[in-house]
């Protein structure tokens, strides 16, 4: 009840957002959990892995009456599937499988192990995430840490982000991560990943993964010095500083490309795509990302600056019925979302199950992308804008920074509001120069445009990004 | 000796005509009341009379008066007493002093008890039918001794009354406490003036401990309900997944600032007037947490919460403040505060004249012949037996006359051992079990006995009285009979009327007698065995036959409707004979029973069912389960449809954080620890419980249901030749949906499939092994362990098994 009511609190004005995208329930059958680990959507069928070790074949999933098949069960957490060469590889906690249903009749007949060897504790919180294709064909999966009794004692490489080899063998690329539940590659090929914030981790936050990085969680560093890690040994890792010395101190400690406000952008964020082919117009290229706390799906834009990537996030949809482990692309321009809180509080009525997220069509009026220059910020919009209400008064900015320190999560430390002293509009009417003074780098800026309408008249669908200035172009 | 039992007996011998012929075919002469008077008339104690009488009528052993003086009252013993043996009420004052200066100090004490228990225990009695030998209102009792001494009394009734041998009922701590609070329900005092009773409530509650957070024991019924005075972990009922409860108040001596320490291995809180003051969460070994509170002096709210989950267990709490040191809690200060039961005070005074004057009828009455405790003066020698018999009066210091008169045909007559009809008979009246059992049409329950009972399930008075023990020697098998005496087996949870455990002995001598006296040629022949049979049992047991699951449960899964006897135990329980004519025809055997009559007709056919039947349930617990029945209340415990494995990967406790269980629909299941190669547990039964995996955070180490669990040697399941490890590279499924586990052995590629099969023993698992590309060694049991390794009919000795390049091995787990 509790929860409901903050939930109802932090709704903005709902209801606009049927305008645009609508959500859709996937009917589940009495007794069966849907606690999502994986979604694997293709044509009109499903699989989807669940955190119960099943694996269930969905067929006529856009139906009214989807027909399920337990494709297999047993697995150990499969939190994540990918299609490849005919096989289904799945992320389990122990290893990465491959399986596939030989005769066609929804069951998986064999399954095989690519590679396994990481170590488990027999902590449950040792979670295996991904897999996902990095630009050399190489399997990318990250490790989670473990909190709590370790019953079979103390395991390297969690906290890691690994590649597995062609042998079956895997390399420790990035260290520092603490419950990394998202991992994909980027059309481009890099490869990024999601973190939830905690000890360690100021601020949840969006990151790409770099062989050598160092992503400032201290809990398995001690595996760089096993021969598999591609990492350097970054030494003690000092607790209680700004980010930006954190940034400028720890040897390859790497900034994340965005840090997603907590509590002003849910709370724990996982499973993202791109949008590769525009399935939701307006946003083609853009990065959506479930919250596993606030069961919303949110936006991220992403530029390159100074051989970095940077950019910033943005709220896309609220409303899910579940706190979001994993999206995925179905068909119909549709965005599947797969939820469980187990372990966890989330926002909504349901404990398990799926949902998807339909563009009806109708563009919005909407804040669509925020980048760095010189200065200050461009904005871009959607649609055109209503020169009248582009002034600076329409517009307000702030920043802040982090600690990194060994407490769960840092506030924002040293908030300061941003004078922004011009708010020129382009001749399209799509976007928004602002010249703001005290950009900072390293600092998460808030950008909100409450004074702008549509060249309609209408407010924007939505008016607020939070853009993390690592770099500034040109500088 | 007039004991209330004692009397009821020979209300039972005037009632019942003439008991001798009772079980049929006995001594015609023979009278089992006499038999029994003579020896609880104790009469060859003091009588010489001869080997033969002596071995036959050798008399209960006494009451132990060690102590008695510090758990019964004076009042109680001057009455008791004047009815007992001492000719008045003055002699019955003298003995009562003479045994209070024996045996030193009254120790009784007042008890707090919790709300409700003494309604929980008056429940027990009418449910455990004490009253088919006890009377509704304790005569005396509450003026005799005091809730410890009364409930030690129930928990172990031999050590002060070895004549007891029927009275062991099984009663944990608990129970014991609440039956005795109920007997003593006249000593309740208004609480309001009651003075506060030292201990507070400590409950134990079995459960699985999570590895965070504050468990909600609540949501399981207490193991353990009762006082305690001090704070540790001796209530605990088990050593793993446990959490105790300790409720009451605590007395500040004097207001200031408290520290509490409390000290735990794994978790405490400690909760003062509901406010959290001490937090020592998580699992770990023995650390301490402290928490300081200010307090006024006066009586103060007061819960402690310990949980363990696994490892060592401890628990310590101390406090100190204003002009106390750090120190446990005095139990004084400690205290349950809710009801009090206050025994009667004791005159301290011992008046020495009557005292001696006790001592020298204690010896004239030859008290001290039965009363055999140390230091008791040796009696006078009395005549033999055949003198005494001899003389007309029979009159005896140390027996009624009543008694007298009642053994004397017993004692006249009898020389040699009893025939075994005859010995059985007397047993069972002797240790009343026909208070409650009926036998060849004598005995049974009080009207007013079996009123109290209650009805749990919806199975006539089949599901409520003690069984009719007619012919049960033939019906049921010689091991079982032993197994429910000795308190091993309870096939009928739902008779709430207590059967007491009996001692070893005791339960060897009364198998072998049902067995002797009722068991008929031929009665143990089982039918074939056949997988065909067995299939064919299954089918008629579930809903595409006769549906026996709407009223049986089956291997612990519950029935459709009334939960009936388990039919997994009917195979160790009943004959085969038997088992067949209560099949065929209930009604003939059991009047009135709600067993249907499935068969209108006892042919061929209908017998050739009935055996069908029994094969099935030859597969014991491990039986697959019938059409209509399986599943659990619990979300998450995990079994087999029937038709395909379940497969279940978790963390295994004591193997590793990779394992998958395989549990089969013959309901023989096994775990494979992928981690280390290795073919690791096997059991049957019930599969699995999720919820440790499934749960919240689960990420439990999980242990199997069921029964039968072994755990194979260590080590992976397979070498190669030249050493190399051997590793999991993935599985198959077969058509069934079984896995075909794959191995990298050295250059090998192995396929292990262990798949259950069904034999005239039980089950088996079949472990089917193929190499290719090289030879392994297949490592197998120890021949001197639990579970043979069998190959081509012959165990192997060896303990391994070498399997050559392109060869495929059937081995054979049998346990």
């Amino acid at each position: 009840m509790v929860m409901l009511s903050l939930c109802l609190a932090l709704l903005p004005q709902g209801p606009a957002d049927d305008r645009f995208v609508e959500i859709v329930d996937l009917p589940q059958p009495e007794g069966v959990v849907l606690e999502v680990g994986g979604i694997l959507a293709r044509g009109q069928q499903l699989l989807v892995s669940t955190r119960r070790g099943e694996v269930w074949q969905i067929d006529d999933a856009y139906g009214d009456a989807p027909r399920y098949t337990l494709y297999t069960e047993g697995l150990q957490e499969p939190l994540g599937l990918l299609e490849k060469d005919g096989w289904v590889y799945v992320a389990q906690r122990g290893e990465l499988s491959r399986m596939r249903d030989v005769d066609g009749d929804g069951r998986m007949d064999e399954l095989e192990t690519v590679s396994g060897g990481w170590p488990l504790s027999g902590n449950y919180h040792e979670y295996c995430f991904g897999p996902t294709v990095a630009d050399d064909g190489s399997l990318w999966l990250t490790l989670n840490k473990p909190f709590g009794p370790e019953p079979f004692g103390k395991a390297d490489w969690r906290g890691w982000a690994i590649r597995v080899e062609p042998d079956g063998s895997f390399r420790g690329v990035a260290a520092g991560l603490r419950s990394p539940a998202g991992v994909n590659t980027a059309p481009w090929g890099d490869v990024f990943y999601s973190d939830n914030q905690g000890e360690w981790c100021a601020n949840s936050k969006f990151a790409h993964l770099q062989i050598g990085d160092f992503h400032g969680h201290p809990h398995g560093i001690d595996s760089c010095k096993l021969p598999e890690s591609l990492v350097e040994f970054p030494g003690d890792v000092p607790s209680g500083i700004l980010i930006d010395e954190a940034a400028r101190t720890i040897p390859h400690y790497t900034l994340p490309a965005v840090w997603i406000p907590y509590d002003k952008l849910g709370r724990s964020p996982a499973g993202f795509v791109w949008d590769t082919e525009g399935a939701f117009p307006p946003y083609e290229g853009h990065v959506f990302m479930g919250d596993q706390y606030s069961s919303e799906v949110m936006r991220l834009t992403l530029e390159k600056v100074d051989g970095r990537w940077q950019g910033a996030c943005y709220p896309f949809r609220r409303g899910l019925k579940c706190g979001i482990t994993r999206v995925a692309w179905g068909t119909e321009g549709s965005l599947w979302a797969g939820m469980t809180n187990r372990g966890w509080p989330s926002i909504g009525p349901a404990k398990d199950g799926l949902q998807r997220i339909r563009w009806k069509g109708e563009t919005p009026c909407d804040l669509v992308e925020v980048t760095a220059r010189q200065g200050g910020f461009t904005l871009r919009f959607t649609t055109p804008v209503d020169p009248e209400t582009v002034a600076p008064a329409s517009f307000a900015v702030r920043n802040w920074t982090y600690k990194h320190h060994s407490s769960y999560g840092s506030p924002p430390i040293d908030t300061k509001t941003l004078d922004v002293t011009a708010a020129r509009l382009s001749e399209d009417g799509l976007h928004v120069e602002l010249d703001v003074d005290g950009c900072t780098l390293t600092r998460v800026h808030e950008i909100e445009a409450p004074g702008v309408r549509s060249a309609g008249g209408e407010e924007l669908w939505h008016a607020i990004a939070w853009y993390t200035l690592n770099a500034v172009p040109g500088a | 000796m007039r004991l209330p039992a004692l009397l009821a007996l020979f209300a039972l011998v005037a009632c019942g005509g003439d008991p001798g012929s009772g079980t049929g075919g006995g001594s015609p002469s023979f009278s089992a009341a006499a038999e029994l008077a003579a020896v609880q008339g104790r009469c060859v104690t003091c009588h010489d009379a001869g080997s033969q009488r002596a071995a036959r009528f050798v008399p209960h052993a006494a009451p132990s008066l060690v102590g008695i003086g510090t758990r019964a009252t004076a009042e109680w013993l001057n009455g008791f007493l004047a009815g007992h043996y001492a000719t008045d009420a003055a002699e019955a004052a003298d003995l009562t002093a003479f045994l209070r200066e024996r045996s030193g100090v009254p120790a009784l004490a007042a008890a707090g008890i919790g709300g409700g228990q003494i309604d929980q225990g008056g429940r027990l009695f009418a449910e455990a039918g004490c009253a088919a030998c006890h009377a509704q209102e304790p005569a005396g009792l509450a003026t005799k001794t005091d809730l410890d001494h009364l409930a030690a009394f129930l928990v172990d009734p031999r050590t002060t009354r070895p004549d007891l041998r029927t009275h062991d009922f099984g009663l944990d701590g608990s129970q014991a406490q609440a039956l005795a609070a109920w007997m003593l329900r006249a000593q309740l005092v208004d609480a309001g003036d009651a003075p506060p009773a030292s201990g507070l409530i400590c409950e134990c509650f079995e459960m699985r401990i999570p590895a965070e957070g504050i468990p909600e024991v609540d949501s399981v019924a207490p193991s353990f309900r009762g006082r305690a005075d001090t704070i540790d972990i001796q209530h605990r009922t088990r050593n793993l997944n446990y959490a105790l409860r300790f409720t009451g108040s605590v007395q500040i001596p004097a207001g200031g600032a408290w520290t509490f320490h409390a000290g735990a291995d794994d978790s405490a809180w400690l909760w003062i007037d509901g406010e959290m003051v001490v937090r020592n969460p998580g699992h770990h070994p023995f650390q301490v947490r402290s928490g300081t509170v200010d307090l006024a002096p006066g009586w103060h709210d007061f819960a402690l919460l310990y949980t363990q989950a696994g490892g060592g267990d401890k628990l310590t709490l101390e406090w100190e403040g204003p002009n106390v040191e750090r120190q446990a809690i005095p139990s004084a200060a400690l205290s349950a505060r809710t009801e009090t039961l206050v025994p009667p005070t004791f005159g301290a005074e011992i008046d020495a004249t009557a005292a001696a004057r006790g001592a020298e009828a204690f010896t004239a009455r030859r008290c001290g012949a039965c009363h055999a405790d140390e230091g008791f003066t040796e009696p006078a020698a009395s005549p033999s037996l055949d003198a005494v018999l001899a003389s007309s009066t029979g009159a005896c210091p140390g027996a009624t006359a009543d008694l007298v008169a009642a053994a004397r045909p017993a004692l006249s007559a009898g020389a040699a051992a009893r025939a075994p009809r005859d010995e059985l008979h007397y047993r069972m009246l002797r240790d009343g079990c026909l208070s409650c059992h009926v036998r060849d049409g004598e005995g049974g329950m009080s009207a007013a006995a079996q009123e109290a009972l209650v009805e749990v399930e919806d199975l006539g008075e089949e599901g409520r009285l003690p069984p009719d023990l007619t012919k049960v020697g033939h019906r049921l098998r010689r091991s079982w009979i032993e197994a429910v005496l000795k308190g091993d087996v309870d096939a009928r949870a739902y008779v709430r009327a207590r059967m007491p455990h009996l001692s070893d002995d005791e339960a060897v001598a009364y198998a072998a007698l049902f067995e002797t006296v009722d068991a008929e040629p031929g009665d143990e022949v089982e039918p074939a065995f056949s997988t065909e049979a067995a299939v064919e049992g299954r089918r008629i047991a579930g809903n595409d036959g006769f549906a026996c699951i709407a009223c049986h449960a089956v291997a612990g899964f519950r029935s459709t409707g009334p939960q009936g006897m388990d039919l997994a135990i009917q195979h160790e329980r009943l004959k085969p004979v038997w088992f067949r004519e209560w099949l065929l025809s209930p009604s003939v055997h059991r009047p009135g029973t709600r067993m249907p009559t499935f068969w209108p007709v006892a042919d061929d056919k209908a017998k050739a069912q009935a055996d069908a039947v029994r094969v099935w349930l030859s597969l014991g617990n491990a039986m697959p389960l019938p059409k209509g029945i399986g599943g659990s209340d619990s979300a998450y415990v995990l079994e087999s449809d029937g038709e395909r494995p379940r497969l279940h990967g978790a963390f295994l406790d004591g193997l590793s954080a990779r394992c998958m269980a395989v549990g089969t629909p013959e309901r023989t299941h096994y775990a494979y620890d992928l981690a280390n190669a290795r073919l690791a547990w096997l059991w049957r039964g019930a599969f699995m419980d999720a919820k440790g995996t499934w749960d919240g955070r689960a990420g439990q180490l999980i242990r199997p249901l069921g029964e039968n669990w072994v755990t194979l040697p260590d080590g992976p399941s397979f070498r190669a030749a030249g050493g190399a490890a051997a590793k999991v590279i993935g599985h198959r499924l077969d058509a069934d949906g079984y896995p075909i586990w794959r191995l990298q052995v050295g250059a090998a590629s192995v396929e292990d499939q262990p798949r259950p099969r069904w034999s005239a023993e039980g089950s088996e698992l079949v472990r089917r092994v193929t190499a290719q590309g090289g030879g392994v060694v297949l490592v197998v049991p120890p021949a001197d362990g639990p579970v043979k390794a069998i190959v081509d009919g012959s165990p192997v000795t060896t303990g391994e098994l070498a399997i050559e390049d392109g060869q495929t091995v059937e081995v054979i787990y049998r346990w």
